[in-house]
């Protein structure tokens, strides 16, 4: 793959987000790296999807697509993936309660605010690949079950199984790569 | 995401605005406990501001949904539209919420 723009983006705002991936060169490819507190703090995958739909003015039909796939492998990435927070921290209320805790410690935390995380894209005439990269301890994404309407957590995955055309992991789950045709 | 809790007599009212995603996790507890009162018979999320909500952001209303049967009040959520009502529906929300 030839061409395009990687960004690096570890503190500032929404706005200047947005100005960073819109003034990035052109090329059928953009690459965002970006701190945890970024990633958690500012709306990237609007950001992000926005400065795709700028570059690609089709993937406007399937903008809800590229922003709902890219926002929970974002989510993922913060929560799982670079601070490391179990998923079932959020079954009771109370457990929600340390679950925004843990959140707001880990960002307090230089280390863990950090540890990058990594969004890139390419696309052709027919289909976008994103990709987003964690610094975590991965997982296996088979052991992962399809959550019941009712469940308070694990449908980020089957989320994103439902926007895009294909899903598939490497790096032991630190990489999820997303395809998404149009 | 900003919100507003208002309550009249045995009705509830939380609007919310902007994107509900896994950075608002550390209110979400205040948000329950603002709802969750005594006498309670109704409440009513205001959606109609909200621009975007992610798997995270829904179990939030998870929760609110769990309060509500425990504590033998109903839930509705007024206004969904856009992404939020797709998202919503995907998820199989109107299995467990009134969506108006």
């Amino acid at each position: 793959m030839t061409g395009g723009c990687a960004v690096f983006f570890d503190d500032g705002t929404e706005a200047s987000l947005g100005d960073a991936l819109a003034q990035a060169s052109p090329g059928p490819r953009l690459t965002l790296r970006i701190s945890t507190r970024v990633a958690a703090t500012l709306a990237v995958a609007c950001a992000f999807t926005s400065a795709l739909v700028a570059r690609v003015p089709r993937l406007e039909a399937r903008r809800w697509d590229v922003e709902g796939a890219l926002q929970e492998a974002i989510g993922n990435a913060v929560i799982h993936g670079n601070l490391g927070l179990a998923s079932d921290l959020r079954c009771s209320l109370e457990g929600l309660a340390r679950f925004g805790r843990l959140m707001e410690s880990g960002l307090a935390d230089p280390i863990l605010a950090a540890k990058p995380i990594l969004i890139d894209s390419h696309w052709t005439e027919s289909a976008l690949t994103l990709s987003v990269t964690d610094q975590g301890r991965g997982f296996d994404p088979l052991s992962l079950a399809t959550p019941m309407p009712g469940a308070k957590f694990g449908r980020g995955l089957s989320t994103i199984r439902t926007l895009c055309d294909s899903v598939a992991f490497s790096e032991d789950g630190r990489r999820i790569s997303m395809v998404i045709g149009g | 995401m900003e919100y507003q809790i208002a309550i009249n007599d045995s009705r509830v009212g939380v609007t919310l605005k902007g994107r509900l995603t896994f950075s608002d996790a550390n209110i979400f507890p205040r948000v329950l406990e603002g709802m969750t009162r005594p006498g309670i018979t109704l409440c009513e999320f205001d959606m109609a501001a909200l621009d975007f909500i992610d798997s995270t952001g829904m179990s939030l209303l998870i929760h609110a949904y769990d309060q509500a049967k425990k504590s033998g009040f109903k839930v509705i959520l007024r206004n969904v539209g856009g992404s939020v009502r797709a998202a919503l529906e995907r998820a199989g929300f109107p299995a467990l919420f009134e969506m108006a």
